[in-house]
This record gives C-alpha cells, structure tokens and sequence, in this order.
C-alpha cells in the first residue's frame, strides 16, 4: 500500500479505499472513522501490536504494522 | 521540574490568546495541546483552500514570544484532580504533573452527534471530521457527498469540500430560512453575515443545492453509505410525514452544531448552568472568566459556543485577569479594550445565529428504537429510553444500566444525544437531565503514561515511565467484551 510519510495512517486507509476499521462490539456491524480529530476512537486500530491506537492521530513511517479486524472482507471494496 | 505559576490547557484561539497577553505583561505560562501544531480545531493548519491567516498570525506571535510561552504539543491532558491539578501525558512518557496557582482551560466544544438511522456505517463522519481530514492531510472524501445538520458549519465543509475537488451532491439544513428578525440580528455584524452570505453564493454557482427545512433521516448501505433519504422537518425540526427522496451518498458528513466541552470543568467540579443560546451545559464564569473554582479559568467555547474571533477575545481578557491578579506589570491597554469591544459587538449576531441554527429537539425524533446511539458500546435508542422508563432519567442511570457513554470515547460522542433522548422518553425539560460525572484518565491510557515520568520503578512496575509496554498491555475499560452480546 501506498502511503505518503508524514500523513495520519486514518487518511492514508481512507485514501486507499479502505473505510471500514473493524467491527461494533455487540452487532457486530462495519465501523469506520467518525471525528478524525482523536475523540471518538471509531479509528482505533492495532499498531505495532498496541491496541486502540487512534489512526487518526498516528503518522504513517515505514514499517508500520497495522490490524483491522476483518480487514480482508472490506478489501474488495473500494469505496474513497 | 520547574512548576509555572499559570498553565493553560487547550492551544486554540482561546488558550493561545490568553498566553500571549500574558506574556505581554511579563508572565510566564506553559500551553498544553494535544495536537501537533497550534491553532486548535478552527486555525488547524492547511494549505490553498484551507489556510487559516488568522491561525498563522497567532502561531507566529506565539513563536516570537517563545521565551515567555512554553508551548507543548502533543500532550493530553488525561486527568485533572480540584482544584487545579493535571495530569499530562504525552506520547513514550510516563505522567507529567502540574499544579499551577492559575489554571486556565480553553478545552473548545465537541461536535454534536443525532443518531439517524445508518449513522454508524463506514463513509458517515462528522462534518467537522471531513474539515479536518481534508485540511491535514489533503484527502478529500469519494463523491456523491451530502453534508447534513444545521447552520454555518456544513456551508463551510461543502463550499471547502468542494474546491478542494470533492462532487458534493447536497447541503441539507434542518433550519428553515432566517426571517426579519434573525437577519437584523446577524446584520450586526456585517463581516461574518457576508461570509454565510458568500457561501450559499458559492454553492448555488456552483449548483450544490442547498435544502432548507430538511433532514437526513436514513442512511443506507450495507458495509457502507450507498444514498441517504431525506425528509421534511417542522419548526422544531421533527421530521414531519414521509421520507421525500432518495439520494446517492457514499460520503455522509453530519453536523449539528457544537456544546461546550466540558470533561475538564466536570472533573474539577466546576458549577454548571444551562444556557441553550450558548450550547447547553456550560459552566458559572464570573465577568473575568473564573469558574466556581477558585485560580481556574475557563474561555473560549468550553466555557459556551460563541465562535473563534470572541474565543480570542474572551483569551485577552482573562489573560488581563490573571496578570492583574499575580500583580503583573501594565502593558498596553489598546488590545484589552479592543477584545472587550470585539466580543460585546459579537454578541447580538451570535444569538440570532443560535436562536436561527441551533439544535432543536424534534430532531432526535429521528432515532429509531434501533438506532444506535453509543457507538462504542452499540446502544441503541430503545435502551436508553427504558431505562427513563424504569423511573429514573438521569444521565448516569442511562449510562450504569446500559454502557452508553462507558466505551473509549467515554461519552464524548453520543452525550448529547444520550441526554436529550432520557429528557424526551421522561417528557422533562433538557435541563432536568445533568451531564454524566468524569472520572479519571477521560482517554484509554496505557498504564505506563499513568505512573509517573521517570520515576524509578514506581510500584514494582517492570516498565517504569515506559510506552510502549511490550504486548500492549490492557486498557482500562476498553475492548470488546467476547461473549457479551450473548447476554442481550
């Protein structure tokens, strides 16, 4: 995946199609980024093995390790 | 560590504005700001359609007196304890303590969310979240987009949005058109009345339509927004007979206005009053800006909406406040006289704006029973209705009963929507419902930023002052529950 340094790793996803960062707790329905100012942590995600790191506050650097729940079904979508 | 004798929290308009006329007059304070640059949420830095010039001067003029501010960025404040203790922390570090004689928070406001139906798939945002995204780092939100809400904000996004190459399909305002008496109040103030009046120019030219009276009340899609379905509101803005069309979305941004953030005021137990005009909850200030606690300040928006230029303004003064009170010597009073002029000459035009555009509870008749309302938790409308049901409309039955408002964001999200929908399903006022209390730290922090910085093994912790703690480690109250919809 292609991402520009220094950009938050929320809109590096977001540009690259992927808008949805894992699932709801008890529904179990698609969620993605709501305020991408780092309040609702709808953009937390798995980085580097810590987890509810918010992507919207986290800067893209080479070697990044991310994981989104259930990431490989939301693959074929390309949704930005 | 060197203890300042003033510390400000929050480096928008409000908080940058009181470090400098402090520094004006000769006193030293340290800003804490968890974003990167200075400039808060309004004056956030951009470039071409979203340069703020306003911001760039304060962060220069911040810059210049260096020597007097100390300004950290990328701090949170993730703790405070009354009557003016805070505790800091800061990415690869363990807590930082300040206990300043003066405490000054400039925490700005929250977006207000109205749970719709469909508001929680992927491609909704906030409409203040599309700003930002797009003025950060340069993305722009795939096309149909339709921003919804109330007021000046979602002109704004869709106007940026837009030039910034965006295919905004919609701007759908639930507020009907300002009549006489609105726009003799908004005239007030010419310049501001000219920029709203520039925007719906700027969408009409460039066909954007501009929906009066009307709402989004569905939002469908299966992984994620495919077309939002609009609907007719009444005066107060309940959706009034059936859906009118359907319109193709895969870009949703919602904006209903904002309310005073007020997790810090609530932690140091700041009084409250309720002023709808100017957000709801905001907390007792005295004419200089103190709260109910004693050396704590509070200005700008955190302190009730009335925009950036009186956040600035209301920063001055206070900073006057606070030199006079430490016993500072004068500076030049011309920048005191012209924020009290500045903020005064605002203060028709902001209320005509909110009496036009702020919200207007008939809107949360557009959370269905399962609507959810708590994102973090997956609450829905239904269960926190019961629980007003069951006697007891209070903010912190709603959340102890059901987890709204216990997730990650700690309620900072659905808040609003959680207390209006008790006020509603109890028929009482808004008022008769108090915000839910805070507790300590008001973000998931991993434990190793919550014991001291660099203290020597506090505890027996493995990992003094360390983040990141290796695996992770747990956070507090975060994390799905395996098993817990089973219990349902």
């Amino acid at each position: 995946m292609k991402m520009r340094d220094g950009q938050t790793l929320a809109a590096a996803l977001l540009a690259s199609g992927i808008d949805s960062f894992g699932r709801s707790p008890r529904r179990d329905r698609p969620r993605g980024p709501y305020c991408l100012i780092g309040s609702c942590f709808q953009c937390a995600a798995t980085v580097d093995g810590r987890t509810h790191v918010r992507t919207c506050r986290t800067r893209v650097r080479a070697g990044l390790r991310v994981e989104i729940e259930d990431l490989e079904i939301e693959e074929g979508r390309s949704r930005t | 560590m060197r203890q300042p004798r003033v510390a400000v929290v929050g480096a928008g308009p409000a908080g940058m504005a009181a470090c400098l006329r402090l520094a004006e007059r000769g006193v030293a304070s340290v800003l804490l700001d968890d974003n990167r640059a200075a400039g808060g949420q309004i004056w956030r830095t951009g470039t071409g359609p979203f340069r703020a010039a306003a911001g760039d001067r304060a962060r220069a003029r911040l810059l210049s007196q260096s020597a007097l501010i100390d300004h950290r960025p990328d701090r949170e404040v993730v703790g405070l304890f009354p009557p003016r203790r805070l505790w800091v922390g800061a990415e690869g570090q363990g807590r930082v303590e300040y206990d300043p004689e003066i405490l000054v928070l400039a925490p700005g406001a929250l977006e207000i969310a109205v749970p719709v139906p469909g508001w929680t798939l992927p491609g909704v945002y906030g409409a203040g979240a599309l700003q930002a995204l797009a003025k950060t780092t340069g993305v722009v939100p795939g096309g149909p987009v339709v921003i919804a809400g109330a007021g000046p904000l979602i002109r704004l996004v869709a106007v940026q949005l837009a030039r910034a190459g965006s295919a905004v399909a919609a701007v759908v305002d639930a507020a009907g058109r300002p009549g006489p008496g609105t726009l003799a109040g908004l005239a007030t103030a010419p310049t501001m009345l000219a920029r709203g009046a520039a925007l719906e120019l700027e969408l009409k030219r460039r066909g954007i339509p501009l929906l009066r009276g009307h709402a989004v009340c569905e939002i469908k899609g299966e992984n994620g927004a495919e077309a939002v379905v609009l609907t007719r509101v009444d005066a107060d803005w309940t959706p009034v007979g059936g859906p009118v069309r359907e319109v193709p979305a895969r870009t949703v941004g919602l904006g209903f206005g904002v309310r005073p953030n007020l997790e810090l005021a609530l932690l140091a137990g700041c009084a409250l009053r309720h002023d709808p005009l100017y957000g709801g909850w905001v907390p007792e200030r005295t004419a200089a800006f103190e709260s109910s606690v004693p050396g704590l300040y509070i200005v700008g928006d955190g302190g009730g909406i009335e925009g950036a230029e009186a956040a600035e303004a209301q920063g001055v003064l206070a900073g006057e406040a606070i030199a006079d009170r430490l016993a500072a010597p004068p500076a030049d009073p011309l920048p005191v006289s012209h924020a009290r002029r500045e903020r005064a000459g605002l203060r028709r035009f902001r209320e005509a704006l909110a009496r036009w555009s702020n919200l207007r509870t008939g809107i949360y008749a557009l959370s269905r029973g399962d609507t959810v309302v708590c994102r973090c938790e997956d609450v829905t409308a239904r269960e926190i209705e019961q629980t007003a049901e069951w006697g007891g409309a209070t903010a912190h039955l709603a959340k102890m009963s059901t987890r709204a408002g216990m997730g990650l964001c700690q309620g900072r999200t659905c808040g609003a929507a959680v207390s209006a929908l008790l006020a509603r399903a109890a028929g009482v006022a808004e008022h008769a419902i108090a915000p839910p209390s805070r507790r300590v730290p008001i973000r998931p922090t991993a434990l190793g930023r919550l014991l001291p910085d660099g203290n020597p093994n506090p505890g027996g912790n493995p990992n003094p002052g360390g983040d990141p703690i290796p695996g992770g480690g747990p956070i507090p109250g975060g994390g799905p529950i395996p098993g817990r919809g089973a219990a349902e």
